[in-house]
């Protein structure tokens, strides 16, 4: 378990989201499923939601329907 | 030609013994090429569905292998033909193989500072219309919509301790990359790049800064891979 000072497990989760899905290297080109400047909220430690939009495209990516051409990270 | 789902790179040639590292029902292995290896499941069985539950799991995957290897993580979700793998990997071993180095025996800490307190905070309880809305998800933007007009910026009472903890925290770290809040009243969120060794001492030095400045609420996680460390994206065809 990772340390949490200052925080708990809640922001710990919040910090390893901000992290793996919005940074980390990209293969340019390659599908991906790329949230890349979607603004990404978390709810609790359990539920993971976006709005309407950006939630239709992270469900469409994880079922490879539509594999997504990733964007360059910031 | 079946996918595979893309974990990190490191330069180790092994990750031990065959299923040490699996990722749900998935076995991590290691796909080599040149002096680099990238760590690797079956894309089919892989967990590649953005859920908490599977970050977390993608997250000790690296971690498992960060004990022992330096390791570039990929971005959560990688899914890839091995053949275009093996080319990015061959095209950019040079910087590849620069950036592991950069980051070996280190680790990576999220760090935030804000001057409310920090949390997760449940959003339906603070909507007002929480009741009649049933999609937390509305819930939770219209909580954060609310915020923007509740005060301004950090405020000038803690800019001063905001600014002292800031260079101390770019003094104990290697590396450090500052997330400007784009928002008010956003914490400020910074990741610093430290040593492995160091961390403990790291975690003290960051709690005494907390205790120092009560004014400011300072939060500390970790380790994590260094994510915020390992550049732009890679190609075979052009820099990215």
């Amino acid at each position: 378990m990772p340390l949490e000072t200052g925080g708990g497990q809640e922001l710990a989760i919040a910090d390893l989201l901000d992290r793996a899905l919005h940074k980390g290297i990209v293969i340019w080109g390659e599908a991906t499923i790329s949230l890349a400047g979607v603004d990404l909220v978390y709810v609790g430690v359990k539920v993971l939601v976006a709005s309407v939009e950006t939630a239709d495209r992270m469900r469409a990516a994880s079922i490879g329907a539509v594999p997504e051409r990733s964007d360059r990270p910031a | 030609m079946t996918k595979v789902c893309v974990y990190g790179v490191t330069d180790a040639r092994e990750f031990g013994s065959p299923g040490q590292l699996r990722h749900g029902g998935a076995a991590v292995t290691a796909f080599p090429v040149g002096g680099l290896a990238a760590l690797v499941s079956d894309a089919a069985e892989a967990e590649v569905e953005p859920t908490v539950e599977n970050v977390w799991r993608y997250e000790q995957v690296l971690a498992g292998l960060m004990e022992r290897h330096a390791v570039l993580p990929m971005r959560f979700g990688t899914v890839c033909e091995p053949d275009r793998l093996a080319r990015v990997l061959e095209a950019r071993r040079e910087s590849l193989s620069a950036t592991l180095d950069r980051v070996r025996g280190k680790v990576e800490i999220a760090i935030r500072l804000s001057d409310a307190p920090l949390a997760v905070r449940d959003p339906i309880a603070r909507s007002p219309d929480a009741g009649r809305i049933g999609r937390p998800g509305t819930a939770y933007l219209m909580a954060r919509m609310g915020d923007r007009h509740e005060g301004e910026a950090m405020g000038d009472r803690v800019r001063p301790a905001v600014r002292e903890i800031r260079d101390r925290l770019n003094r104990l770290s290697v590396e450090t990359v500052w997330d400007e809040p784009a928002e008010p009243r956003a914490p400020i969120k910074a990741s610093c790049l430290i040593w492995r060794d160091s961390l403990s001492d790291f975690v003290q030095a960051v709690q005494a800064l907390a205790a120092h400045h009560r004014d400011v609420t300072v939060s500390c996680t970790g380790p994590w891979a260094p994510y915020s460390f390992v550049g732009k994206s890679v190609a075979d065809g052009d820099e990215g």
